[in-house]
């Protein structure tokens, strides 16, 4: 017995185990940083020699309530943690606390910040509906998670007004209230003061061009890798232009909003990479990547449940593209939804036999649509 | 899953800190708090137990196992006291003990998640004991003789443990299969 294996499992179990593994257990960008705030906070509750537990347990039973009240008032919880590595509340309208060196902002489930030595700001918003930070003066070198179209964060300077939807970015105002902005990491939005136009500043660009602000690295330390999700240094620094014509503004933006949706997929955010989608759609309706854009958009309706919409969806797909490589797929997931939907095979079963007309191979899908199609008699 | 190298485990208790083995281990707390517990706990609160615990008890680790062996006793009985506390799984939007859907997301995102969904129902179902080893075999790759180093248990009762964890999870998963012909 000894180093010999039990028995094997058999093939379907394999299949089944194969699949389950190819989830995604891997800790959340900012996982690490939340889990650590929250170990410090529970050590530093820890009563002293002397003091009874149930002290530690009333505290801590207080700041639940705390952060429950805040949430339920719908004002997520947000935290600075002072160079020392103490942690305070910050309320809406409360001005950023003012340190001699670097403090971190923790803006519940909203970004992660590095706040700048002598930096003086205000959070000016956070609900479900927005965040906004207003900065006067100083840094912020922020990652801000991807966020839903109509809940958007917002930076405010002197200058400007910033449009974050996941990024990276570092904002900064010098003495003179000059204020500029360098993207490391996904895109912004930027609307100078008074304009009417909005411009996209994307990784490695920055506004003004001319402007040389970038984070230090004791600031790109304190985010963390987490955080910076692979941003470095170097991706704060202009890209050189290139001896080649650039590709069309529209065509960049148009990227950058489906690279932004497609982020927040990843990050398990459907609600969010649907809105970025339906933006992108709505500024861009015969945009290049508006086959792709087609797909991404059904896969996040099908990740929300929203079965009519995806219906509409793989219709259009295939109105589209009868014949397209996909065709077979979609006509699966139409006999799919239909038969949900009805709870009979009615509607069903042509679309799964067309779905079958063409041998799928090895399609993932094909199992499925075979099982489905041998249940509909 | 990651293993250190063989030098690393000292005769010498090595002097550790709690940030040194927060920054080195967490990723590997969280995954296997993820693994072991599965959608009934949450990883985050299930690895800031662990490190409240390593937190603690730093000044008793002697250096006679790899500090992920370690680790993994302290996750093992975090996970296990959470579960026990856990009374209600939403991991899912509903209840699937019965039969099997057919998965109408997108293709890969569904099956992958169909898949895990089910993998965990019937592993749910397991004794615990025996879910461990099947976890730890089968997701984490480890042989008996590891699985046995981390449980602090004797290879051949892994051994009995795993063979009827995998005979179990194929019975059920047959179950499930032909109950929905």
């Amino acid at each position: 017995m000894t180093g010999l294996p039990p028995p094997e499992l058999p093939e379907s179990a394999r299949e089944l185990l194969r699949k389950a593994l190819q989830r995604e257990i891997d800790p959340p960008p900012a996982a690490r940083a939340r889990v650590w705030q929250g170990i410090q906070k529970r050590r530093s509750a820890r009563p002293r020699i002397g003091w009874r537990l149930g002290a530690t347990f009333v505290a801590g039973a207080a700041c639940a309530s705390l952060v429950a009240f805040l949430m339920l008032r719908g004002e997520p919880p947000a935290l600075v943690v002072a160079p020392d590595g103490s942690a305070q509340k910050l309320r809406v309208h409360d001005p950023l606390p003012k340190f001699a060196e670097l403090s971190v902002a923790d803006l519940h489930a909203a970004a992660r910040v590095v706040v700048g030595a002598g930096t003086q700001g205000t959070l000016e918003r956070l609900d479900r509906q927005g965040a906004t930070l207003r900065l006067d003066r100083g840094s912020l070198l922020l990652h801000v998670l991807p966020r839903p179209v109509n809940a958007p964060f917002l930076v405010q300077t002197p200058t400007f007004t910033a449009r974050v939807v996941g990024t990276v970015l570092r904002v900064a105002v010098d003495e003179h209230g000059r204020a500029s902005l360098a993207v490391g990491h996904g895109a912004v939005e930027l609307q100078p003061n008074g304009s009417q136009k909005s411009i996209l500043v994307r990784a490695g660009e920055r506004w003004p061009v001319d402007s040389t602000a970038a984070p230090t690295t004791a600031e790109l330390e304190k985010l963390g890798a987490e955080d910076l999700e692979g941003t470095t240094a170097v991706m704060f620094t202009p890209v050189p232009k290139p001896a080649a014509p650039p590709p069309a503004p529209a065509l960049s933006e148009e990227s950058a909003l489906y690279e932004s949706g497609l982020q927040a997929l990843r990050d398990r955010d459907p609600h969010g990479a649907l809105a970025l989608f339906r933006l992108e759609r709505q500024k861009f309706p015969h945009g290049t990547l508006r086959r792709e854009l087609r797909t991404s958009i059904l896969d996040a309706l099908l990740a929300v449940g929203d079965q009519k919409h995806a219906l509409g969806e793989i219709d259009a797909s295939l109105a589209d593209e009868p014949r397209g490589l996909r065709a077979p797929e979609l006509h699966w997931l139409k006999g799919s939804i239909l038969r949900k939907l009805d709870g009979n095979c009615r509607r069903a079963r042509a679309e799964l036999d067309r779905a079958l007309q063409h041998p799928p191979g090895d399609a993932p899908w094909a199992a499925s649509a075979r099982k489905l199609r041998a249940g509909c008699k | 899953m990651a293993r250190e190298r063989e030098d690393l485990r000292s005769p010498v208790a090595p002097v550790l800190s709690l940030e040194d083995v927060y920054r080195e281990h967490f990723d590997f707390v969280y995954r296997m708090a993820t693994r072991l517990g599965g959608p009934a706990i949450d990883a985050e609160d299930a690895a800031q137990e662990v490190f409240l615990i390593v937190a603690r008890k730093l000044d008793t680790y002697d250096g006679s196992s790899l500090v992920s062996t370690w680790l993994y006793g302290i996750t093992l009985n975090v996970v296990r006291a959470l579960r026990r506390r856990s009374r209600l799984r939403r991991f899912f939007e509903r209840e699937h003990d019965g039969e099997l859907d057919v998965p109408i997301q997108s293709v890969d995102r569904a099956e992958v998640r169909e898949a895990h969904r089910i993998a965990y129902a019937i592993l749910d179902k397991l004794a615990p004991k025996k879910r461990e080893a099947f976890i730890l075999a089968e997701f984490e790759g480890l042989t008996c003789d590891e699985i046995a180093v981390m449980t602090g248990t004797r290879e051949q009762t892994v051994w009995s443990r795993l063979h009827y964890a995998r005979k179990e999870f194929a019975d059920r998963l047959e179950k499930r299969q032909k109950g929905q012909r």
